[in-house]
């Protein structure tokens, strides 16, 4: 399980997070956190990966205390996370990118003699995964050449690829048509459940449709935290998102 | 060269292996002297490329690799040290082991200019180690000559240049099946997905610090290899196998040969060397010409020798396929 406790977050004078406490159980329900532009969400993951460290507070992975651990020893534990802005290799192809995902955790991540394609068991996991996202005739595109929307699938196939027990998306259908969000909403849905996820999401309708537990951040502190019917009826989320409607 | 169909390949290897192996020892012996140059440097070219060309890391410290090699030999030899071929060749690798883990250990954890200073002084501390410290060791400004032929203990003698030509092209291929293996294997990639994207690696949960230093330290082992096979080739080494402009000729010619490819440090080796003997002959402006020649490839040819060629290839199949 994941923990965040009493996590605070200044940069310079301006704090981003304040007093933000919150569990997540493995196999629990799926959490998107919403908020407002600013409200310190990304920086939230951030910190949760080891990217930033909080100015306050703890941060535990598997009743482990990570808060000082670098980033690539939490992905190892089974951390894993996706970027807002899609963060792939571009000039390898969508199996390229996959098998370095893949490999990320194997015990031959060091091996200097076989050449990688010859790991055929890889390239079977690498064919299982891409299938299920969409990918597998698109294999040897290199990520160039792929549509936005396809760009986004490849940053999805990553954060599975290291097989995560917890895995972050961070606003997984960021820069997506409607269709073409809902349409990855619905494969997120589909996703193992023995791995919890927390997503930050923009969009309400997406928000909702994946949302199992929700946690509103509004300045940098937690303004909510509970099932979607809480939230949507809570009238101080309700002014913060004055005027938009709630998961219509 | 990617491209090059299977037929082809067998074809282009034949010939390659046909060149190197009967034609060479054949040729005259200047010819066979230059070769002989071509290749130990492309070794060395190689070593960079491992590690700017591959791993994104550009140093401006590879000489201090290939020079402190080359320095040990000419020490151990001419002080009747060791007699040992391969014991001095070992001795001298352990050296640079030692040198690129400790330097490595600070650089790595630099990015970007941070590295490629961090290379620099590095390697210009060496250099003035050499020139002015360790005076009574390295002779200083005045190097260490009459550094003998290697005995291999086999029935061949180094003495002649045809041997020593054909003990060079056995190690530069060993070098380069090494690089070769390296670049297609899961540490290899690994190195190429840093070079690319960094960051990503780090979330994929890749310790991108150890890959890193491994690759710094191999590199600075094969540069070594270079830089042993050098003066026993040249039985001679003075401080400027040391210094920094070493280090960026290794670049200059990784340019001129295509950054990240595999033939790209042989063709820029060639190509450098080639030149300069040529061009040396008529006159004395070597480095500017070099310069010319460098702008001309970054502003024309981005993707050096071997990436023109791989165009020119593509372009005449492509012309076939549509004739």
């Amino acid at each position: 399980m994941l923990k965040v406790e009493k996590v605070y977050k200044n940069f310079g004078a301006l704090q981003v997070l304040r007093d933000i406490s919150f569990t997540v159980e493995l196999g629990g329900p799926r959490l998107v956190i919403i908020g407002p532009n600013g409200a310190g969400k990304t920086t939230l993951f951030n910190i949760i990966t080891g990217e930033l460290s909080p100015s306050g507070g703890k941060v535990y992975l598997f009743s482990r205390d990570v808060t000082k651990a670098p980033c690539h020893r939490r992905a190892h534990l089974g951390l894993g996370r996706t970027f807002q802005i899609v963060d792939l290799f571009p000039d390898f192809t969508v199996m390229e990118n996959t098998l370095l995902g893949l490999q990320a955790h194997e015990p031959f991540r060091f091996h200097m003699i076989r050449p990688l394609t010859s790991y055929t068991h890889m390239t079977e996991k690498a064919r299982t995964l891409l299938e299920r996202i969409g990918l597998w005739e698109k294999r040897d595109f290199p990520i160039n050449s792929l549509s936005y929307g396809e760009m986004r699938r490849v940053e999805l196939t990553l954060g599975l690829a290291i097989e995560p027990k917890i895995l972050l998306l961070d606003e997984p259908t960021a820069g997506l048509t409607s269709s073409e969000s809902l349409e990855l909403a619905g494969l997120i849905q589909t996703l193992r459940r023995d791995m919890t996820l927390v997503v930050i999401e923009h969009d309400m309708k997406v928000a909702f449709t994946l949302a199992e537990r929700m946690i509103v951040l509004h300045h940098g502190e937690i303004l909510a935290d509970g099932d979607p019917e809480q939230i949507r009826t809570n009238p101080k989320v309700r002014e913060v998102y004055l005027g938009e409607r709630m998961g219509v | 060269m990617g491209i090059l169909a299977q037929k082809e390949k067998l074809i282009f290897f034949g010939l390659l292996g046909i060149l190197l192996i009967v034609i060479v020892p054949l040729s005259p012996r200047y010819m066979q002297t230059l070769i002989t140059s071509i290749l130990i440097v492309s070794i060395y070219v190689g070593s960079a490329n491992l590690l700017t060309g591959y791993t994104g890391l550009v140093s401006l410290g590879q000489a201090m690799f290939w020079g402190s090699a080359a320095y040990m030999v000419a020490i151990l030899t001419s002080r009747g040290l060791v007699h040992n071929f391969y014991l001095i060749s070992l001795l001298s690798l352990i050296m640079v082991v030692v040198l690129s883990a400790t330097f490595g250990a600070l650089a790595v954890r630099t990015k970007r200019l941070y590295f490629m200073i961090l290379t620099f002084a590095f390697g210009h501390v060496v250099w003035a180690v050499a020139m002015y410290s360790l005076q009574t060791l390295t002779q200083g400004f005045n190097g260490i000559s009459d550094i003998r032929r290697p005995d291999l203990g086999l029935p061949w003698s180094m003495e002649g240049h045809r041997n020593f030509y054909y003990l060079v092209l056995v190690v530069a291929g060993l070098c380069f099946t090494v690089v070769y293996l390296i670049i297609r294997s899961p540490f290899g990639r690994a190195l190429v997905g840093i070079r690319d994207n960094e960051h990503r690696m780090v979330a994929l949960g890749y310790n991108t610090f150890l890959y890193k230093y491994l690759c710094y330290v191999l590199g600075a082992v094969i540069s070594g290899v270079g830089g042993i096979l050098y003066a026993y080739f040249n039985g001679y080494v003075n401080p400027s196998e040391l210094h920094w402009l070493w280090s960026g000729d290794a670049l200059m010619m990784m340019f001129i040969g295509g950054v990240g490819t595999f033939w790209g440090p042989v063709l820029g080796a060639l190509v450098y060397t080639g030149l300069r003997y040529w061009v040396s002959a008529y006159t004395r402006y070597w480095f500017g010409i070099e310069g010319v020649i460098f702008i001309l490839v970054v502003l024309f040819f981005r993707g050096g020798a071997a990436g023109f060629l791989s165009e020119l290839q593509r372009r005449l199949s492509h012309r076939s396929a549509q004739g």
